[in-house]
């Protein structure tokens, strides 16, 4: 081939085409990523603000918006649907706040741009008490409720704040003097934040709640659901507590009228080694026989993932609604492991 | 099955240069102005510097201050709407 072969064969192709081939990959960025461009528009507003309110204006709601598309998009990852695909921000002003009243909203102040740690905790308050599985957790009793806000809270914004600030802020005017102030809630709360380093709380609490949000919403809370979502709470707080060893946690299934769950861990390498995945299968079959209508399986380190894995592969014969989330890390005495949970819904 | 189409939350927001415009709108500017608003929940003065919401309820238009409690029962009463 001689290379004017070779220019006219690839070289003029690449040229002409790799121009929409890199405008398409671009359109793809925006596409999948829309909450990062946001936030470089952000930044680029920020840079802009002295030329005026409209530019501090988008600024603020910019900066606002990106963090909780990021957090909500991670959130999502973790369990599809726990939060809404993050937020829209809307200014109000003299030409339609009258409209917005009259539908029955309640206006929140943003202040200037130099408060703005302030102002974005505020907004992801605002986002957790009235769009994070508003229909689930009206079910939840008034502790209980008031702790998971404050946890989901803190959750986005750690999971979106480059320095930590908007956090900081949030820690030390909000939760800190709230925790300090109500013991109730400060014993939910650190419940909660255990939840979440064991990987039940998106992965099971939400999930639940948001699945009871589904089956009964709009009945009105009654005292019947309260004990139930009480009791349900009550139930993984022994798997937020546990510390490995098996006599902690007494009751490995939860069944009420409308929360009707079981627990497998699968953990225990010796029993792996000696009798295989049999015991796994038993324990399943088991859990479906007596009522279960969801098994959520967790596994920590390779082997037992990978032993989570073959157990699916063993019953799906059985079962068709079988789901494994993204796997994660989980931590075990500081050292970082990888970790799967697993969830086997079985229809009525 | 999980829900993949999940909408967006909508969060409404009145800035800070718009406050008074907005206050003017509504009419109570003034009073605003001049002191003369309370919170609706702890019946304190609400200031430029405490005001954390307002809203519609009986035709009347409510302040809300920025004090814990007053926050809470905001929070409580727009998760029951």
């Amino acid at each position: 081939m001689t290379i004017s072969e070779f220019i006219s064969s690839y070289v003029f192709p690449v040229v002409q085409w790799g121009g929409w081939g890199l405008f398409g990959a671009l359109l793809w960025y925006v596409f999948k990523h829309g909450e990062k461009v946001d936030k470089w528009i952000s930044r680029f507003n920020g840079f802009l603000m002295w030329l005026g309110i409209n530019r501090e204006k988008k600024y603020v709601a910019g900066d606002i918006r990106w963090r909780i598309n990021s957090a909500s998009k991670k959130i999502n990852k973790e369990a599809e649907g726990i939060v809404t695909k993050g937020v829209d921000i809307v200014w109000v002003d003299q030409e339609n706040v009258e409209s917005f009243l009259r539908s029955g909203k309640v206006m929140i102040r943003m202040r200037h741009h130099s408060n703005q740690d302030r102002n974005i905790s505020t907004a992801v308050m605002h986002y957790v008490k009235t769009g994070v599985l508003h229909t689930g957790k009206i079910y939840l009793p008034d502790k209980i409720k008031e702790a998971l806000n404050l946890s989901l809270t803190k959750k986005i914004l750690s999971e979106e704040s480059d320095k930590g600030t908007s956090l900081e802020y949030f820690c030390s005017n909000e939760l800190d003097p709230l925790l300090k102030n109500d013991k109730e809630i400060e014993k939910q709360f650190s419940t909660i934040e255990l939840m979440e380093y064991k990987g039940l709380l998106t992965r099971i609490l939400l999930r639940e709640i948001r699945a009871l949000g589904k089956k009964i919403y709009p009945k009105r809370p009654n005292d019947e659901i309260l004990k139930e979502t009480q009791s349900f709470f009550n139930f993984l707080e022994p798997f937020a507590n546990h510390r490995g060893g098996d006599n902690d946690i007494k009751e490995w299934q939860f069944l009420d009228k409308n929360i009707q769950i079981g627990i497998l861990y699968v953990a225990k390498q010796t029993k792996l080694d000696c009798e295989g995945l049999n015991p796994y299968v038993k324990q399943i079959d088991k859990k479906i026989k007596s009522g279960c209508k969801k098994i959520y399986v967790f596994g920590r380190r390779g082997n037992n993932v990978v032993a989570i894995k073959e157990l699916l592969r063993l019953i799906e014969d059985q079962i068709t609604n079988i789901k494994i989330n993204r796997e994660y890390y989980s931590e075990i005495r500081g050292e970082k492991v990888p970790a799967i949970c697993a969830t086997i819904s079985i229809k009525d | 099955m999980e829900e993949k189409d999940i909408k967006k939350e909508e969060l409404d927001f009145v800035y800070d240069d718009d406050l008074m415009p907005v206050f003017e709108k509504l009419g109570i500017k003034e009073d605003f102005i001049n002191g003369k608003l309370v919170c609706y929940y702890c019946n304190k003065k609400v200031t430029n510097e405490n005001l954390s919401a307002f809203f519609l309820e009986d035709g009347q238009i409510r302040l809300v201050c920025n004090e814990k409690d007053c926050s809470e029962k905001l929070g409580k009463r727009e998760q029951n709407l």
